[in-house]
């Protein structure tokens, strides 16, 4: 997915200020920026919920939010259905996120671990080309964090999809990314290839670490 | 639920003893008649035929205002809640009806209104503003992020109704919706009493009033129980739907 000299307003304020960015097939591209840089404005950008200028590729997209947006008066297997009418695939999916026993239920008594599970599985259900990440393991224990990383790993394995993953957490990045971008007053100021086999070691590069703190700050 | 039906009986029965503590100090039964001659009252009522049909046509009063109201407040709070300009507009006007007096109203409404239509009327510019602003408000409360979720995932309207927009709205607006109902009786029993309508309960009312407080008493006694029995079932089918939801 080609994005070319995106900028976003609100009302005088500029967001995002003449974006180029290429979303490739095959690899994590992870957009890193401290808060109220633009990464989420981004994402809604590149999925067409919000107005902008310049240019972005027309591609169906796939959305795993921040929170988990799923809807409380309906089951779990019923949310899923929203993003995929294919039965038989939500059923698959639900054995690889380990969540075939909790089809049947509400999104309330759900944890905040596997609420979140299933907004990435409903992301990797539905056929949109390019997936969007929006800071999905931001709210989650370091230890659901590692396990929820190791599950969005393997499934985005099978198929590699192309993928904007925007967060503010370092190994988060690099514990996920095939390339990094981190976005500052609305530019990129850094776009760099992370090398290394999945699944990755978290806090496992502390050079790297160090040297993108320095960067981001 | 065992409790609550036992705290609901704990108040009617306090309501009863407030009742019977007035008819002992004021020694009057033309003003405040005995609570037992008035259940005799209502007892006699429920033989009578005059009171079924005087019932029926209050309640089919208060069933078309409330559908009337009811559909007017989703069709008008769903366009507010597309169309930014239209909420303000339509904020406006709901607002000015708020703030009309229902008496007044009914009043001005007789001038050109038959007597038997104005309490559809006056229920109908009562409940509607209620209802729209519980329709609105509740619309504006949906997560913005379901919202976007169920534009990037495509889906279809007719889903998007079923399962984000009922489910959501459901628990709350049914509530709402209920005791608009109860209240619509009130207000329905109100004009029909103000506009003197013929074989209502509201007419029945005011003809009482002018011979015999005790038929004026049972009468209210029985909207009273009619309102408390309507939101006794509402409750109840609300407690069933959303057991079966958790």
């Amino acid at each position: 997915m080609k994005i070319e000299n995106l900028t976003v307003r609100y009302g005088e304020n500029v967001v995002l200020n003449g974006i180029n960015l290429e979303v490739l097939d095959g690899e994590i591209t992870c957009v890193l920026g401290s808060s109220g840089v633009g990464k989420t404005t981004l994402l809604k950008a590149v999925s067409k919920l919000i107005k902008y200028e310049g240019f972005i590729e027309d591609k169906s997209v796939s959305f795993v939010f921040q929170s988990p947006a799923l809807i409380d008066g309906i089951t779990l297997f019923q949310n899923l259905k929203l993003a995929c009418d294919d039965e038989e695939k939500i059923e698959k999916g639900l054995i690889d996120f380990s969540l075939l026993d909790k089809k049947d239920c509400y999104p309330k008594t759900l944890s905040g671990g596997e609420k979140q599970r299933v907004n990435l599985l409903r992301a990797f259900l539905s056929s949109g080309e390019v997936m969007l990440l929006d800071e999905p393991f931001s709210s989650l224990d370091i230890k659901t964090k590692i396990s929820i990383i190791n599950y969005f790993i393997s499934a985005w394995q099978k198929d590699k999809k192309a993928t904007l993953f925007v967060t503010h957490d370092i190994d988060e990045a690099l514990a996920v990314a095939g390339r990094i971008i981190i976005l500052k007053e609305g530019v990129v100021a850094l776009d760099m290839k992370i090398d290394g086999d999945y699944p990755r070691e978290y806090f496992g590069d502390s050079d790297k670490r160090k040297m993108l703190l320095s960067r981001l700050i | 639920m065992g409790k609550r039906l036992a705290y609901s009986i704990g108040g009617i029965a306090l309501v009863f003893a407030v009742w019977f503590i007035f008819y002992i100090t004021v020694k009057n039964s033309v003003i405040v008649p005995s609570p037992t001659f008035t259940i005799k009252k209502v007892g006699e009522l429920f033989t009578e035929k005059f009171f079924y049909s005087a019932l029926f046509s209050t309640l089919l009063r208060v069933v078309i205002a409330f559908l009337i109201s009811a559909i007017f407040a989703v069709i008008t709070a769903s366009f507010a809640y597309k169309f930014n300009a239209f909420a303000n507009v339509f904020g406006a006007i709901v607002s000015v009806m708020r703030s009309l007096p229902t008496l007044a109203v009914l009043l001005i409404i007789l001038v050109k209104v038959k007597r038997t239509e104005a309490p559809v009327y006056v229920c109908f510019l009562t409940l509607f503003p209620l209802l729209y602003t519980a329709v609105y408000s509740s619309l504006k409360s949906i997560n913005t992020d379901l919202e976007d979720m169920c534009k990037v995932y495509k889906t279809p309207v007719i889903k998007k109704v079923r399962y984000l927009y009922i489910p959501s709205l459901f628990p709350k607006l049914y509530l709402d919706f209920s005791s608009a109902f109860s209240f619509g009786l009130k207000l329905t029993v109100s004009a029909e009493i103000l506009a003197s309508v013929y074989g209502s309960v509201g007419g029945a009312m005011q003809e009482a009033a002018i011979y015999d407080t005790v038929m004026l008493f049972a009468l209210t006694l029985v909207v009273c129980v009619i309102g408390i029995i309507i939101e006794f079932i509402g409750k109840f089918a609300f407690d069933i739907v959303e057991s079966k939801r958790k």
